[in-house]
């Protein structure tokens, strides 16, 4: 049963840190990060030899109607003939499709650290025995012997679907080790 | 009655595989379609009708006209036993799991599997009348496979928007963080700010560290900022690097040797999984975004492949026949190429110029589909917010004249040089990490090239960005709203045309030449060490950037030569006057780009395809092609191979590269298996090992299974007249023998194996195993005295795994695909055990 409540400390973990990133989002909700803005680009421009450039020629203006992106509207003021010029394109975007993925990709490398120091740390500790490699034979040919060795003796479902993922993990395990003794030890493959 | 006791007492094992069982001619067989639909319930009284006509079958045989006529026939013919022994409870029902598949590192037969598809698609073409749920399932297989291109495109696509927005965000984090909404890189948090700063793309909400802990002293806040990007920079590398070791380690590096390699015919098990799939996915983000010298478009190609295979297996048409996936694999490797460049048509190209071995109309359509799929939904997540699907999409309409070919040409030229040295030093150190000390820390290895890479690229700031930004600013002309260092030309502020026309340089030019050179060198030197560590790393953006840089240096240098000499004839219709000369750097880093990517991986093409798609400038295909062929023929000439071909050699995978011409006057005897008197010959080879058709006992053939490690056995009639039957793959063979045993009554060790059609009634004795179905009749055989290049050609093109070598009818030996490549290895004077595998 150690396995077991392992399991749900590394799942309240990882709950936790999901838990820490939403409220985050929530605490700092602003309306400051627009989804649509109008950016008009204008070529620095004087009048005359004396006179001096203007301080800036990119212009931007959030949440704009996308009738008024013109250059007209968007200097504070407009010259005509440089206007001529200016470029000005409405652009837009969607923050929330950032946040949500961004949140996602955050929570699932915690998951994912999470599991490893589950695996480097806790786990060799609580499997205490040694587990041998043995040769990574093929799966469908030894598939149904070890279905049958590894039936639970008793218990109800809840305990089979632990067996089961066990052994489904298991297995897992034999195959990255197969996979890291050909990389790192036999150096057969991905050089 | 009595028929059926005796069939009962011959234990058949019923295997999908094709049979061509000399049975019937048209008339005949039709005949019997009426007659098994409809008089037979009972399945045993068609099997038994099928197995013992045996006279007949002869003569019906004898009346047929044409080799095509039987075949189709006889598929008929089986195909309705196959139907009518559904009934039967004892023998499809049991059949042994995994027939048809194949072990992990072993070459697949791709016209047995094709054979077995079709043979599957005719049953269901049959079935089609026969019910409305037989309908749906006819329509169902029917249009799966656009189904299946259609998913995979849309995971395709998400899984890059997701990798997209992760690590432009994560790449930043670097250097600060966008204090009011944390999930927003530097970018996207200016985007609606009016008052970015011109220097650095800074605005008030954009935080470096050093702003966060409250430095105000110039000197101290630039430590702070090296030594918060340096931690950073490291933390991001170890975690790839970590959980590449932990969870997969076959996500690491670029993938596309091995993607090239699977996809010609071989199955290496879990390197597209799901594993893989996800921890090549988050090792990209990370290793991207710890600045290393690499690029997620290669990975995007694996990732790609994962959600193909993945996918593959909700259709069981593509996921158990391993000849179908591949083309669901080809398609999906142009997805991740299409959502990497946001180039649809490329990736398709890419696919069939680079990656795919068998690449038919039908798998281009679906590639084509894929991609569009995978695009469309890229561009409906909009990663970049520049409703673009990649970072550095410019939209380009500046001139190119004639003469700038010289330049474009000289460009081109040095991307074949640098390609080839880039493969050059990089296998070297690849061989080196594979056989010395260093290959056994690879962590410690990760640490230290991002060590050397934050150290070295924080000072120079076209290092510090991120590759693709460097990209993005090189290919870009300079429009007034650039005020950096590369666009600081001495302009005429009076005109209004000044960006229209290229002006002598300024200091900042003079400034950013010096660095962009500096980044050139580092980021060449420093991509060699980079490629091949163990994280997720593609090669693309490092060799575009490194291109991009030098194109600009040389851009710069042509547009300041033609400024200088406007009045030369040679430049006469460049320039007006010497303010109104036309030339764009940014062209030449686009030129450049394609062109040292071009010498590093030697495509042609999708490459420059590609190259428009990205800049949208249908104009410059000229300048493109001119210069990627030039890096062609110049890298071709330093060096044979491109840099995925290079690596599959240095890993020896089984790959029998159909680009390569086979240019040597071998005939098949000297490359057969067992050879006697050849002049190749090494070692003395063991005599063949095969199996008679009737006479072999199930004890032998597990001794056989025990005692040798060959893949296939040829059965023969006998072993003194050695004529060919057929043959039989090891793995079948284990399969029916185990389940034999284990299912069949009274099977036992001295059970007569029989290959052939009937097997004759015995009163004693125990009871006899017929294993016909799992034995290919049809192997591909050739004479003793066929020249190499034809059978060369027959691997490439039939995609063979093996065959079978014959004299005068008689059986001689044997050619599989590795006794191929170790041929072609040896005439190369190439180590011929380096090819590893079977």
């Amino acid at each position: 049963m150690a396995t077991f409540s392992n399991r749900f400390l590394v799942l309240y973990i990882v709950l936790s840190i999901c838990a820490i990133n939403i409220s985050l989002v929530d605490s700092s909700e602003q309306t400051s990060f627009e989804d649509a803005r109008c950016k008009c680009i204008c070529p620095a421009y004087k009048a005359n030899v004396n006179s001096t450039l203007p301080k800036r020629n990119v212009f931007i203006k959030d949440n704009i109607d996308p009738e008024l992106c013109k250059c007209d509207y968007m200097l504070d003021k407009p010259d005509p003939k440089l206007c001529l010029l200016c470029q000005c394109k409405y652009e837009s975007r969607n923050t929330t499709t950032i946040k949500v993925v961004v949140i996602i990709v955050i929570c699932i490398i915690s998951v994912l650290f999470v599991y490893m120091l589950f695996l480097l740390c806790l786990d060799p500790l609580i499997t205490r025995r040694p587990t041998h490699y043995q040769e990574h034979t093929n799966e469908e040919v030894n598939l149904d012997d070890q279905s049958v060795t590894r039936m639970p003796l008793s218990g109800g479902r809840q305990r089979s679907i632990i067996n089961r993922v066990t052994d489904e993990q298991k297995k897992w395990k034999g195959v990255v080790q197969e996979q890291r003794r050909n990389i790192y030890d036999k150096h057969s493959m991905l050089n | 009655m009595y028929f059926m006791d005796d069939d009962r007492s011959i234990a058949e094992t019923e295997l999908l595989l094709m049979d061509y069982r000399p049975m019937a001619t048209a008339n005949r067989g039709s005949s019997q379609t009426n007659y098994n639909t409809e008089t037979f319930t009972n399945g045993l009284a068609a099997s038994q009708f099928s197995g013992s006509s045996t006279d007949e079958d002869m003569i019906d045989a004898g009346e047929t006209d044409t080799a095509v006529n039987i075949r189709t026939h006889f598929q008929d013919v089986d195909r309705e036993k196959l139907y009518s022994s559904s009934n039967l409870v004892d023998t499809l029902e049991d059949l042994p799991p995994g027939i048809g598949q194949y072990d992990d590192f072993h070459t697949i037969d791709w016209l047995r599997d094709i054979a077995r598809d079709t043979l599957r698609h005719r049953q269901i073409v049959k079935k089609k009348h026969a019910g409305f749920v037989e309908w749906l399932k006819g329509a169902h297989d029917a249009w799966s496979g656009w189904m299946c291109v259609l998913l995979v495109g849309v995971a395709t696509g998400t899984v890059a928007g997701f990798v997209d927005i992760g690590t432009s965000w994560m790449s930043d984090l670097k250097e600060g963080i966008c204090r009011q909404a944390f999930w927003l890189n530097r970018e996207q948090c200016c985007w609606s700010a009016n008052d970015t700063t011109l220097d650095e793309n800074r605005c008030s909400q954009w935080f470096m560290w050093s702003d966060l802990m409250g430095v105000e002293n110039e000197a101290g806040a630039y430590i702070i900022r090296y030594i918060t990007y340096m931690m950073f920079a490291l933390l991001f590398a170890f975690l790839a690097a970590i959980f590449v070791r932990v969870f997969a380690p076959y996500a690491c590096s670029s993938g596309i040797p091995e993607i090239k390699t699977i996809l010609s015919g071989f199955i290496i098990r879990g390197y597209l999984g799901k594993w893989t799939f996800l921890t090549k996915s988050v090792g990209v983000i990370l290793s991207v975004a710890s600045g290393l010298s690499l690029g997620k478009e290669g990975p995007f190609v694996h990732i790609g492949c994962c959600c193909g295979n993945i996918i593959s297996h909700l259709f069981p048409k593509y996921g158990n026949n391993e000849a179908k996936k591949r083309e669901i694999l080809s398609a999906a490797a142009a997805a991740g190429v299409s959502v990497a460049f946001g180039a649809p048509i490329g990736g398709v190209l890419f696919s069939l110029e680079e990656v795919s071995y068998y690449f038919p109309p039908k798998t281009m359509w679906r590639s084509f589909f894929c991609a569009l799929a995978a695009a469309f939904v890229l561009r409906a997540i909009n990663p970049f917010g520049n409703d673009h699907l990649v970072m550095f999409y410019i939209d380009y309409n500046e001139p190119w004249y004639i003469q700038e070919l010289v330049p474009f040409i000289l460009i081109g030229a040095l991307g074949g040089i640098y390609g080839s040295l880039f493969i050059r030093f990089n296998i070297k150190w690849c061989r080196y990490r594979k056989t010395s000390v260093l290959g056994k820390y690879p962590i410690v290895e990760v640490l230290a090239v991002t060590f050397i890479t934050a150290l070295l690229s924080f000072p120079n700031p076209y290092t510090r960005m991120n590759s693709s930004e460097l990209i993005r600013e090189l290919m870009s002309r300079c429009g007034p709203e650039d005020n950096s260092d590369l666009c600081d030309y001495k302009r005429n502020f009076t005109s209004l045309e000044t960006y229209m026309s290229s002006t002598t340089a300024g200091d900042g030019v003079i400034r950013s030449l010096w660095m962009l050179a500096l980044a050139f060198i580092f980021k060449g030197i420093i991509t060699i060490f980079t490629i091949g560590t163990k994280v997720p790393a593609g090669l693309f953006i490092p060799s575009l950037a490194i291109g991009a840089t030098l194109g600009r240096i040389v851009g710069i240098g042509v547009e300041q030569l033609v400024v200088a000499n406007h009045d030369n004839p040679f430049f006469y219709n460049m320039c007006r006057s010497q303010q109104q000369c036309t030339i764009t750097p940014g062209l030449y880093a686009i030129v450049g780009a394609a062109a040292f990517l071009g010498g590093v991986t030697r495509m042609t093409v999708s490459l420059v395809v590609v190259m428009f798609e990205v800049t949208g400038g249908l104009q410059y295909i000229v300048p493109l092609m001119a210069a990627v062929m030039t890096s062609k023929w110049v890298g071709d000439a330093l060096g044979k191979e491109g840099i995925y071909e290079a690596h599959i050699q240095l890993n020896g995978y089984p790959y029998l590269n159909s680009k390569d011409e086979f240019t040597h006057t071998t005939i098949a005897a000297d490359v057969m298996r067992p050879r006697d008197n050849s002049p190749f010959l090494r070692r003395n080879d063991p005599p063949l090992c095969v199996i008679t058709q009737e006479s072999t006992t199930l004890e032998e053939i597990e001794h056989i299974l025990h005692d040798t490690e060959h893949n296939g056995f040829p059965v023969v009639v006998s072993r003194e007249s050695q004529y060919l039957v057929g043959f039989v793959l090891r793995r079948d063979l284990l399969l029916a023998t185990a389940n034999a045993r284990k299912t069949i009554e009274g099977v036992v060790g001295e059970s007569i194996v029989y290959f052939t059609d009937q097997v004759p009634r015995r009163v004693n004795g125990p009871v006899p195993l017929k294993l016909r179905k799992i034995m290919d009749m049809a192997p591909v055989t050739i004479t003793d005295q066929t020249p190499m290049e034809t059978v060369v050609e027959m691997f490439r093109k039939l995609g063979l795994r093996q065959t079978v070598v014959t004299h005068n009818g008689r059986l001689l030996g044997i050619i599989t695909k590795k006794d191929v490549l170790r041929h072609i290895a040896q005439l190369q004077n190439q180590d011929p055990d380096s090819i590893l595998f079977n």
